[in-house]
Order: structure tokens, then C-alpha cells, then sequence
């Protein structure tokens, strides 16, 4: 019985019908990753966990998909040229035939008539030439300097909604807003705070570092990492770091906060003579600082 | 109503008492790249099924990876590492998928379909099957959707899901059980034209 139990245990669940099997098989292939999508997530943990793991650990392969797409690419972008140029041909017929009709002239059109006419005729098939071949990220990805990767980071939404293959680094809608990506990273690093991630904490701040030295939100980031090491370290080592936080710190928005994280009591902060503001709650006596510990 | 920083307090518990389950100790021990190979895919794949949404992928991916790099040294081998992993999973989606509901806002939809696939007719019955799946766990509560990933979409025994999950098997049983019914009627009720609409 206890065997039989056993077996049962150990039998995967796979007992479906076909067709139960086959939409999931497919729905499963739907969400599959893609080698860029694994290589792009390394790429900004080896940023965040700073050097802990490197980016050489990932090497991305050539899926054969992608490259199938690709050979196919290029081969429609060789049937797009060609038409393009029939296209260009005719329309240069149809001009020089034209301007024979209103000049009356038998002999072909000069050349410089004919670039005039080609010109557009390439330009306006160029888009539509170009516009799919967004893939190549797989390729080029270990080129990308940490800045150029941290600017499309920090924008998941929109790149996301180009596909996974789709991230580009000439991109406008990566590079478009750096501040919203810097303070989309500070509040994921905020979050992580308030659940006691500090680990991630740091690691974001540390790409914050990375990708946006001269950022807008200095201050912020500093009172961020102070709150972040408090709850790594021990209570001493927390309440230096916040005390040495607290002399240098010009804004007092974040005083009370890093009081509380670091175990800094207002009577000790007062003694060591930091400009608090009217904070009133000591980290020992505070429930929250009692629970974070 | 749980305060929220307290709730992200509590899922790190939870995933902390998690990663200390008994099991296995023939397991060798992996270095961190050697898991991120072996189980970025497992790990993309149950978030989405979990509920993250496309746009958050990318940060939910790392910061579950984020929280295993933290952890693989207290890591004892006790559990096998997906197990453990999907464990850290689970209570990131928790995280993502409550921020989301919080906030409330448009989510840009997925692209189903890239431009320029090379087969539009399997990426569409593809996309569809996803669509049909994503909406009927949407109509899941969490542990059951939970399960319903882990048993039919990877394909893990009854024992490691009650291990990821911290539930007894018999529990763990009863809950497929429940969800492969309600898929079979949601797949009758599709086939028959009606709505999408999924059973708790």
C-alpha cells in the first residue's frame, strides 16, 4: 500500500486528454524566453549584484529560430530592394516618358533627372525594408556599455511592448526619459527597503550608481543606501552609518526614517549635535524598527 | 487590510522558511551562474503564469535572482534548487501581481504576435492557446493557480509542488484535481462559443 502510494506520488501530471495537452504545449512555447530575454536579464543582475556574477557567464546562442528569422529577413529585404529599384525603373520610365511627351524630344531624359526621381523612390522604400529587422540584439548584446543597457532597463513597459527581440539601443523610446527611469529604480529600491530586501536594495542602488552618476535624485539615493546598510549590518555598525548619515545630510525629509532603520535614538542624534527635525520616535522604542531588525 | 510593507515582510519570511524544507542532501551544490542557465526559462515561464505582467518581467526575473544569489550561501540543499527557486517566485509574483491591482493602471498589452515571425499561423494558435490559459488563471485563486503552473504547465510531481508550496500533498492533489476540472469545462465551454469566462 505504502509502495503503491509511492508510485502514485512520483507520477508526473501529465494524465491529460490531447487536446488539453496540446494547448498547453502551445501555451507554454507562447511564454518561452528567448536567448536576448535571458542575456538581457543577466546582463542587469551582473550591473546590480556589482561584479558579484559577470556577463561573460552568459554567452548568448544563436537560437536556430532566430536565426531562421533572420536568413528570412534578409531575404525579404533582398525581394523589398529589388522591387524597390523595379519600382524606381518604371518610375523613372514613366517621368522620362512624360518629359519626352512635353518637350517633344526623342532622346532619353539627362541623368540628373533620372537621380532626381530615384532619390525618393529609395527613401520611400527604406522603412519598409528596415522597420521588422529589430533583432539583433542577441548579436550585438555583449557590446552594449552598461549605460546604453541601463537606459533601456529602465524602461520595461515600453520596450517590452516592442517584444522580446525587439530592444534596440538606437531606440528613443529607451533613451527618452532619463529621470523616470532613475526614479522608476529608486522607488524598486525603496521597495525593497520596506521588505527588508536590502541585498536587492543595494544591488539596485549600485545600478543606480552605474547608470545615472550625475542623476537628479543624489540625495535621495544616498539617504537610500544609508537605510539599506542599517539593515544589513549590525546595530552598532547601523547606528554610525546613520549617525555619520545624519551630520551630512542637508535634507532633513529622510532624518527620521534613517533614525528609525539605523536604531539612532533623537536624544543621541540631538548629542551629537545633527540638525534634526521634531522627530519624537526613537528606533528604540519604535515598533517598526523593532520588527525590521 | 494587512499593511503592505508588513505583508512584504511576511512573503520574505515565508520564502525564507521555504528555502530550509528537507529534502535531498545528494544534491551538489551550484554556482550561481550554473542556476541562472538552468533555470532562467522555469523561472520566466512561472511568472508569467503566475500573473506578472509582460512589462514587469524583466524586473520580477531579476529580483527573484537577486534574492537567490542573497540566499544561495545559506542555501543547505535541502530542497532541490527548483523547488527553492520557484518558492522565491511565487512570493515575488505575490509582490508584483498586489502592486499591480494597486496601482490599478493600463497595462500595455502583449504583443502576441512579433512583427515579421516566421510561421504568423503558429505564433497566432500559439498566442491564442496563451490567451485562453492566461485568462482562465486569471480566474484562479492564487494557490490554485500556483499549482495549475507547476503541475501542467512544468510538469512537476505532486510532492515537489507541496514542497515549493509549503501544503500537504493530499491538498496539493485535491487542488488539481479542481483545476483540471474547471479547465476541462472552460476548454467545453470555448469549443461550444461561449465566453472565456472561468470558474473560481
Amino acid at each position: 500500500m505504502k509502495q503503491l502510494l509511492v508510485v502514485m506520488l512520483e507520477v508526473p501530471m501529465t494524465n491529460l486528454d490531447d487536446l488539453e495537452r496540446t494547448i498547453l504545449s502551445e501555451a507554454r512555447v507562447c511564454i518561452e524566453p528567448t536567448a536576448a530575454d535571458e542575456a538581457r536579464v543577466f546582463k542587469r543582475l551582473a550591473l546590480g549584484l556589482g561584479g558579484a556574477v559577470t556577463i561573460s557567464a552568459i554567452v548568448v546562442p544563436r537560437h536556430s529560430a532566430l536565426a531562421r528569422l533572420q536568413r528570412w529577413l534578409v531575404a525579404r529585404r533582398a525581394v523589398a530592394l529589388s522591387c524597390a529599384l523595379l519600382g524606381v525603373g518604371f518610375g523613372a520610365g514613366f517621368v522620362v516618358g512624360q518629359h519626352s511627351q512635353r518637350t517633344g524630344m526623342s532622346s532619353p531624359a539627362p541623368t540628373v533627372e533620372m537621380r532626381e526621381v530615384e532619390e525618393p523612390g529609395v527613401l520611400a522604400a527604406t522603412p519598409a525594408v528596415e522597420a521588422p529587422n529589430q533583432d539583433s540584439t542577441a548579436v550585438r548584446a555583449p557590446e552594449v556599455s552598461p549605460a546604453a543597457l541601463g537606459s533601456a532597463s529602465g524602461a520595461p513597459a515600453q520596450r517590452r511592448a516592442q517584444g522580446s527581440e525587439s530592444e534596440s539601443n538606437g531606440s528613443p523610446l529607451a533613451a527618452s526619459d532619463p529621470i523616470g527611469d532613475e526614479l522608476a529604480l529608486l522607488k524598486r529600491a525603496e521597495r525593497a527597503i520596506r521588505a527588508q530586501n536590502s541585498l536587492l536594495a543595494l544591488g539596485l542602488l549600485r545600478e543606480l550608481d552605474q547608470r545615472f552618476p550625475r542623476g537628479k535624485l543624489l540625495d535621495e539615493r544616498a539617504a537610500a543606501r544609508v537605510m539599506a546598510e542599517c539593515q544589513q549590518q549590525t546595530p552598532d555598525l547601523a547606528r554610525r552609518t546613520g549617525e555619520a548619515y545624519l551630520r551630512g545630510a542637508k535634507s532633513g525629509v529622510y532624518h527620521e526614517r534613517v533614525r528609525r532603520l539605523c536604531g539612532i535614538a533623537e536624544s543621541t542624534s540631538n548629542s551629537k549635535g545633527v540638525s534634526a527635525e521634531k522627530d519624537s520616535v526613537g528606533a528604540e522604542t519604535n515598533p517598526e524598527s523593532r520588527r525590521l531588525r | 487590510m494587512k499593511d503592505p510593507a508588513e505583508a512584504d515582510t511576511d512573503q520574505v519570511a515565508v520564502t525564507q522558511a521555504l528555502c530550509n524544507l528537507p529534502n535531498s542532501p545528494t544534491a551538489a551544490p551550484a554556482s550561481f551562474e550554473s542556476l541562472y542557465r538552468e533555470h532562467f526559462a522555469f523561472v520566466w515561464r512561472s511568472l508569467r503564469g503566475l500573473g506578472v505582467k509582460l512589462a514587469s518581467l524583466d524586473d520580477a526575473t531579476q529580483d527573484v535572482f537577486v534574492v537567490v544569489h542573497r540566499q544561495l550561501n545559506g542555501f543547505e540543499q535541502r530542497s532541490a534548487p527548483r523547488t527553492w527557486i520557484f518558492a522565491i517566485a511565487y512570493n515575488t509574483a505575490s509582490n508584483y501581481r498586489r502592486r499591480e491591482s494597486r496601482k490599478g493602471g493600463l497595462v500595455p498589452m502583449d504583443p502576441a504576435i512579433p512583427s515579421g515571425a516566421p510561421d504568423p499561423e503558429g505564433e497566432l494558435n500559439r498566442a491564442r492557446a496563451w490567451d485562453f490559459v492566461n485568462q482562465f488563471l486569471d480566474g484562479l485563486d492564487e494557490s490554485k493557480r500556483a499549482v495549475f503552473v507547476l503541475t501542467q504547465l512544468e510538469g512537476m510531481k505532486a510532492t515537489d509542488v507541496a514542497e515549493a508550496l509549503g501544503v500537504p500533498v493530499n491538498t496539493v492533489y485535491s487542488r488539481i484535481h479542481h483545476v483540471r476540472l474547471s479547465f476541462r469545462e472552460a476548454i467545453a465551454r470555448r469549443d461550444a462559443g461561449g465566453s472565456h469566462d472561468q470558474p473560481r
